[in-house]
């Protein structure tokens, strides 16, 4: 979910970034250090959010930097195991399916957590729900873009860098239970009730 | 069942309510998806009526846009009044509460299932007032 994190940090200033408001020039300082950064422990990074205290600044001796020392509230993007969140289907692999929120889209459901019953279609290369109602089989599709609900389980942050395909921050979760999958699943099981009613 | 993750020793689990010492303390809040929405709007609009061209990030954008499908409050007033629903209920941690504004289940069953750790805190009357309560301002909005 999204946080504000009390963070805080010693923002230097270069003789020639004085030409603007200093708090503006912090803020923008802070976004180019943190924006989309994975901090361990805290999250992802999104956006500052505001000033909680800006300390009286310095300057050391023999250099013409500033050192403002600023505490502030950033917005973060993180998750806990035992949360369900709304997201979407990204891409899909024989090993299982990618979710994501658009900016983090590393949200990995490996095959074992899918409904029971789920296939993989090589031709599509799709995951299908294969729900057995009574006598009939009906096959739902999990098609990229569609809005899911997934619980996650586990959250692992790397240490040390990681490649360009990969993320700092490893997200697995589940599928597997009544309520959680795509959301269009259990809307037609409502209409499907008041159908009968 | 979600596992439990250990890091140092310490269990997180936010169907037990145990989270990371940076979660629980007073100065952490949880935002709503929708107030999420609104916060990143509003900056966005006041880029766009600097002089100087602003580059928005990719990720500022993905994030606007996630925000956006998902939001279910559209204004401040709506906000407000969802979170004063909500605040009258103290036994509910921040965290329940952002899940059931952003979740929006229609009924305790299902508010139980996807916020377990509600299960034995409130009774289910209760609680469906609340989502009754809920419900109605996004109805109305």
């Amino acid at each position: 979910m999204f946080v504000l994190s009390d963070l805080q940090h010693t923002v230097k200033i270069f003789p020639e970034e004085m030409n603007i408001k200093m708090e503006d020039r912090i803020i923008d300082k802070l976004n180019a250090m943190l924006a989309n950064k994975v901090i361990k422990d805290v999250g992802l990074c999104l956006t500052f959010y505001d000033f909680i205290k800006i300390d009286p600044s310095y300057i050391p001796q023999g250099s013409p930097t500033v050192y403002v020392p600023v505490q502030f509230r950033y917005l973060v993007f993180v998750l806990f195991p035992g949360e369900v969140i709304d997201c979407f289907i990204r891409k899909a692999t024989r090993d299982g399916l990618y979710l994501g929120v658009g900016f983090y889209d590393s949200i990995f459901v490996p095959a074992a957590n899918l409904p029971e019953g789920s296939a993989f279609d090589e031709n599509e290369q799709q995951w299908n729900w294969n729900f057995k109602n009574e006598d009939q089989i009906l096959s739902y599709g999990m098609e990229t873009n569609t809005e899911t609900r997934v619980l996650i389980e586990n959250i692992t942050y790397k240490d040390g860098k990681v490649g360009k395909n990969s993320s700092v921050m490893s997200v697995t979760g589940t599928i597997n239970t009544p309520g959680l999958g795509c959301l269009s699943w259990w809307q037609d099981v409502e209409e499907e009730q008041e159908a009968k009613e | 069942m979600a596992q439990i993750v250990e890091k140092d020793g310490v269990e997180e689990d936010a169907a037990e309510l145990k989270f990371p010492p940076e979660f629980d303390k007073d100065g952490c809040d949880a935002l709503l998806i929708s107030e999420v929405f609104l916060l990143l709007d509003h900056r966005r609009k006041q880029g766009e009526q600097k002089e100087e061209i602003e580059d928005i990030s990719e990720v500022f954008v993905k994030t606007i846009d996630y925000c956006r499908r998902l939001s279910r409050f559209k204004t401040r007033d709506t906000i407000r009044s969802v979170r004063a629903i909500f605040s009258a209920c103290s036994i509910l941690h921040k965290f329940e509460v952002a899940q059931l504004v952003n979740l929006c289940p229609e009924n305790a069953e299902e508010a139980k299932a996807l916020v377990p750790s509600l299960e034995s805190k409130i009774d289910d009357e209760e609680l469906e007032g609340l989502l009754r309560e809920m419900h109605t301002k996004k109805s109305f909005q």
